[in-house]
């Protein structure tokens, strides 16, 4: 009878202990949008960036940067990723001046053909190059130490204390959406399986944005869900509802390009920050933004203007709590001559713009 | 065959998001297509990616990168922002 009462009070605590941790994981937090709160709508860039730094990446006009793709911060280095020239671009963010620039195009040793990716963790540089499933390790002087072959085609990565996270842009039944592996390659664990396959076409957006604590978060192309990476899992977070403007379930990405659509809110770029959640999104061939303060009472909604000198706001990276975008020389010159940037630039320079938001 | 020799030599001129003139020879192209080729004599997928103007809106033109895998039988399809027909 005794061993009988004992292995029911085992079941019993068995059962609670589950629910306990089931219990810890916490719903999405939902962030509405509706349409007519923001359609054709502007904002003052001034009333939510309180200040602009600026770097001229044209000192040597024999360097041109084609396209940038990634960035990314070791240390007091800033590294930035051309993905047309396959070039890495290193600057010193206490002088703000450029030190290295090193191409590694081609398929031998540590060298890539269409890098998309970076990420930087304990004085590594892992880059992602996408069409040889391959990741190049090279340190913060750009000595190349090591590569690596992937079994999926990955889109992003994010190098993390306890390995590397990729966002797997053709999952199966063995590797899923998002996969852990160690610094390696190997070892690896698929950590989440999306809802949705990826379509025809993408906004190339980061997936992985790492915070200034240290946090990493995760939105899957084209979809409305915010997660977390924490106990080494990805855990929901928000969910972003545009109302009517969302895409509807059943929406066919093999079929139709999602990024055409017009009549549907595309998410892009997410931004996390101590106090405030910035999200851009595509409607009507327009790009929003929308600001919330993380316990979701404020929020603003619009396109983003410097209606006094039209600098153009278009981040796409963070680096701890600061917005990371780019334009040309010509257009940032007005910004430049009113006094504001610590630079001047020619017309045909290329300008790194860092945006520090204002919390609402 | 004369126009693909004024092709191969000539490239494309292509433009990034700050209207900057970038030229890609057609041998660089052809380079291009090798290298990434050499992994697998397989076929591919392609994944286009939309570009923008320098406010972040669509400018109606895409990227694309092909990548191979298991099953994928498509042709290689490579270039930087262009008018794309395959999307």
């Amino acid at each position: 009878m005794k061993s009988i009462l004992f292995i029911g009070f085992l079941f019993v605590f068995f059962c609670s202990s589950c629910n306990k941790k089931k219990a810890t994981i916490q719903p999405a937090k939902i962030i509405r949008i509706t349409v007519d709160d923001f359609v054709d709508k502007e904002i003052d860039l001034q009333k939510v960036v309180r200040k602009i730094e600026t770097i001229d990446l044209s000192e040597d006009s024999t360097f041109l940067l084609a396209h940038l793709k990634d960035v990314t911060l070791m240390d007091s280095l800033l590294f930035l990723l051309d993905d047309v020239s396959a070039t890495i671009w290193t600057i010193n963010m206490n002088t703000k001046k450029i030190v290295y620039r090193v191409c590694r195009k081609g398929n031998g040793p540590q060298e890539f053909i269409h890098p998309i990716a970076m990420s930087a963790w304990n004085g590594r540089l892992y880059i992602l190059d996408m069409p040889m499933r391959k990741v190049v390790v090279l340190d913060g002087n750009m000595s190349p130490l090591y590569d690596f072959i992937l079994p999926f085609t990955a889109l992003d990565l994010a190098a993390t204390s306890s390995g590397l996270l990729f966002y797997n842009m053709t999952p199966n039944e063995e590797y899923g959406s998002i996969i852990q592996t160690d610094f390696w390659g190997t070892d690896r664990t698929n950590l989440y399986q999306a809802k949705k396959e990826l379509g025809l076409s993408t906004s190339g957006q980061k997936i992985f944005v790492k915070e200034a604590g240290g946090n990493i978060y995760a939105m899957f192309p084209e979809e409305y869900d915010i997660f977390i990476w924490k106990n080494e899992s990805f855990n929901p977070l928000y969910h972003i509802d545009y109302m009517e403007a969302s895409l509807p379930d059943d929406y066919d990405r093999k079929r139709h390009s999602v990024m055409e659509e017009e009549d549907y809110a595309i998410p892009t770029n997410l931004f996390v920050l101590p106090e405030m959640l910035v999200n851009s999104f595509l409607y009507k061939e327009k790009r929003y933004y929308t600001f919330t303060s993380q316990n979701g009472e404020k929020q603003i909604t619009g396109v983003v203007r410097d209606k006094e000198t039209d600098l153009p706001f278009y981040p796409q990276w963070q680096i701890d709590n600061c917005l990371i975008g780019w334009c040309s020389g010509e257009d940032a010159i007005k910004y430049l001559t009113k006094g504001k940037g610590l630079h001047t630039a020619s017309e045909d320079s290329d300008i790194l713009l860092l945006f520090y938001p204002e919390f609402l | 065959m004369a126009v693909i020799a004024i092709i191969a030599v000539a490239g494309v001129t292509i433009y990034n998001p700050q209207g900057k003139r970038l030229h890609l020879s057609g041998i660089a192209l052809k380079n291009i297509e090798a290298l990434a080729s050499g992994e697998s004599g397989s076929g591919y997928c392609t994944m286009h990616i939309a570009c923008f103007d320098k406010y972040g809106n669509m400018n109606g033109k895409y990227s694309a990168s092909s990548y191979t895998g298991p099953g994928y039988s498509g042709p290689y399809h490579s270039h930087s922002c262009s008018s794309c027909n395959s999307i």
